[in-house]
């Protein structure tokens, strides 16, 4: 009997300083995934840390003993009480287990709904497991399935289609006004924290030019310089306003900077030219109404967090689809499982006829000794058609109980049917072995 | 009507309502598959057209431009082509949604009047004639699917400043690129209605010793093309963007459609009677 357990802590169980507490770091992941190749209780391991989770998935034949193993894991290598975490801490064995993994892969366990990071954080967990030899035939097909599952989640629904933070829905507003930024202009009025970090996110989409205007001149230059731009003085923002493509502000000054008339006049000696202001002060910059002049898309800081609350609740419809996508892939795993637990069973039960069709073969061609190479060729071929045939359909049938859960009938009536207590025992230990070749080799066709 | 048109029309209005319905499901929605039988049900409307108006022009022994009926047939085939091309050159997807269902309108519409062959005095089998209403169908077509452009143009611009994007709008192009796309179309459009007007005019003069003679269908052309010449001044001399540019290119559309379809019920007669 193959369990499936997690045990781990994420941001909805734990504050920051106890998940910061038991984050893995390299040396600690390295010695834990040893850790669990040297127990018995644990057949397989694999571990997850990122900064709001740290997950612990393992495969053993006992589920109380694997719980054990694990927590004592984390009592060795983190070194500390567990007991006390007990409250902090989240259990899961078998199909929910499986579930956990699937919706964190997903990304509908993240802070962020739907987020694609994790996708990238479970791909390199498996990959230490993998390098650590931790990762069995249940794990192989697990994650793999996981993985599946998140790309389908990705592809198939909108759930990362729309931008989740006040930055992103400006750089999404941008690109819809502008289509591509690598020509655009960038205007930053007021160098401050905020303003930096919308510039970043707007840098990265590679805009051609950066200008900085702020009342002191020092921090100006300070900020251009970081962007490969140019500082202006204050008092030529206009002559900015008629370059910029994109104007983020963020002055602390207490009334407008930017009324409607200077704007209308801006935009004549910009013939036209569209224009996004992003208004991220507080109070605000410039005057709402400039939102009324043609070709002004004007966002101040409110309008921006509403984009990115609808957006966030397309998320949730979204994660609705996704939930259905993962159910789907779930139960491809389950089945694979199921189909599992009773290969040792065929393997037995072929192995107990291959037995008996090469001694009979043997008798039988040692009577027939005037035969030509190739008929004892075609006698051989017979014998293993015979034994095939028979096979078959039991197999099969086999196959198809256990993926109705009926299989523990057939294990005891075939054991006694074929004495075949023997030949489970005696090659359970290569069987495993057996697995983990064909699991390796189906990785590498995927 | 030839033999088998009929059959073929309703073919060809069955694969267009169909590839109509399924490129709105998917804009709706999300499967990327159905884009892609969409696709392929509108390719095969495409070569259902392209059979019928060859087969009229193999049966009639002429190319069938000159009823209604058959410049319907054929500005339809032209903004098929035109949307096509936009598709497979520059991945403008959103174009289908939007084009297909007017188009299956004008067919079903051209489905109800007259499929009789053309019978025209002499005169009018002149090479002249032919380009002339060869260039206008080309221009209309240019200028049904740049007003398609200046629709979405105006509902992204609308929802970008009331700041509540729908999710059908978030699938469209950048206010910049459907700008781009309408620029080149209307320039293309205004061209081949230049050289249709010219050539129009010396083929009047030929036949008729009057290169302008003031009909209806003649002013109402004058009136199309001051309103698109006006659009790419503006443009030009960038007085007007975005928006503005968009409404205008709409207003320039509608002296379109009220030139094609009106005035022939309106004005009848003429030297444009036949149209």
């Amino acid at each position: 009997m193959t369990e499936i357990m997690i045990l781990g802590i994420n941001h909805k169980t734990a504050p920051v300083e106890l998940r910061e507490k038991l984050s893995f770091t390299e040396s600690q992941l390295t010695r834990s995934l040893a850790f669990c190749k040297a127990s018995c209780e644990i057949s397989e391991a694999i571990i997850l840390t990122t900064c709001n989770r740290t997950e612990i998935y393992a495969v053993g034949a006992e589920p109380e003993l694997l719980q054990q193993k694990v927590m004592q894991l984390l009592a060795e290598i983190k070194e500390i009480d567990t007991a006390a975490l007990r409250p902090n801490l989240y259990i899961y064995t078998r199909e929910k287990a499986v579930e956990h993994l699937f919706t964190v892969t997903a990304g509908l366990d993240s802070m962020i709904l739907g987020e694609t990071q994790i996708l990238g954080q479970v791909k390199d967990a498996y990959a230490k497991g993998k390098e650590a030899e931790t990762v069995g035939a249940v794990f192989h097909a697990l994650f793999r399935q996981a993985v599946t599952a998140a790309k389908r989640v990705q592809t198939e629904t909108g759930i990362n289609q729309n931008a989740a933070s006040v930055s992103y829905a400006a750089v999404e507003l941008a690109k819809k006004i502008f289509g591509r930024l690598d020509n655009r202009t960038v205007l930053v009025l007021g160098a401050g924290k905020m303003s930096e970090l919308t510039l970043r996110h707007l840098y990265d989409q590679g805009v051609k030019e950066v200008i900085v205007v702020n009342r002191t001149k020092e921090r100006a230059d300070k900020l251009a310089n970081c962007f490969g731009g140019v500082a202006e003085y204050y008092e030529n923002r206009r002559e900015c306003l008629f370059k910029a493509d994109i104007v983020i502000s963020s002055t602390g000054a207490p009334h407008f900077i930017l009324e409607k008339e200077e704007m209308a006049a801006v935009m004549r000696t910009r013939r036209g030219k569209p224009i996004f202001l992003i208004d991220i002060a507080v109070p605000r910059d410039i005057d709402p109404r400039v939102n009324e002049l043609d070709n002004v898309y004007l966002y101040d800081i409110d309008d921006l967090q509403a984009v990115v609350a609808a957006n966030l609740k397309d998320r949730q419809h979204e994660a609705v689809k996704a939930r259905h996508i993962i159910r789907e892939e779930i139960s491809h795993f389950q089945s694979w499982l199921k189909t599992q637990e009773v290969t040792p069973l065929i393997a037995a039960l072929r192995h107990k006829a291959e037995t008996i069709r090469l001694s009979e073969l043997d008798v039988s061609l040692k009577k027939l000794a005037n035969l030509s190479d190739k008929e004892k060729k075609h006698v051989e071929n017979l014998t293993r058609a015979i034994v095939n045939r028979i096979l078959k359909e039991p197999v099969l049938r086999i196959k198809e109980f256990a993926l109705e859960d009926r299989s523990e009938v057939f294990v005891t009536s075939l054991c006694q049917l074929f004495d075949l207590t023997e030949e489970l025992n005696g090659h359970q230990t290569d069987l495993r072995e057996e697995e983990r070749v064909v699991a390796l080799a189906e990785g590498g066709r995927q | 009507m030839i033999n088998g048109e009929f059959a073929l029309y309703i073919l060809l209005l069955c694969f267009l309502f169909t590839s109509a319905v399924l490129f709105l499901i998917d804009l709706l929605g999300s499967g990327k598959e159905l884009f892609v039988i969409a696709r392929r049900l509108f390719f095969l409307a495409f070569s259902a057209l392209t059979v019928l108006i060859a087969a009229r022009a193999v049966t009639y022994g002429y190319f069938p431009i000159f009823t209604f009926y058959e410049t319907l047939l054929f500005l339809a085939w032209a903004v098929t082509f035109v949307i096509i091309l936009l598709e497979r050159s520059y991945g403008f997807r959103t174009v289908f949604p939007f084009a297909v269902p007017a188009l299956f309108a004008v067919l079903f519409f051209a489905f109800f009047i007259s499929a009789e062959r053309a019978s025209l005095p002499p005169e009018y089998k002149s090479i002249w004639l032919f380009f002339h209403i060869i260039t206008v169908i080309a221009a209309y077509s240019t200028f049904t699917v740049a007003f398609v452009t200046s629709l979405m143009y105006l509902s992204v611009d609308n929802q970008l400043k009331k700041k509540k994007l729908s999710a059908l709008v978030s699938k469209l192009p950048s206010l910049d690129v459907l700008d781009h796309y309408n620029y080149k179309l209307v320039s293309i459009g205004f061209f081949l209605l230049t050289i249709s007007v010219f050539l129009g005019a010396l083929w009047a003069q030929n036949v008729w010793g009057a290169f302008w003679r003031w009909e209806p269908k003649e002013i109402w052309a004058l009136v199309t093309w001051i309103v698109y010449a006006t659009y790419l001044h503006t443009r030009l001399s960038g007085g007007w963007q975005g928006r503005r540019v968009a409404m205008l290119n709409a207003c320039g559309f509608a002296t379109v459609l009220f030139n094609y379809f009106a005035v022939r019920f309106f004005f009848a007669g003429g030297l444009h009677q036949f149209y």
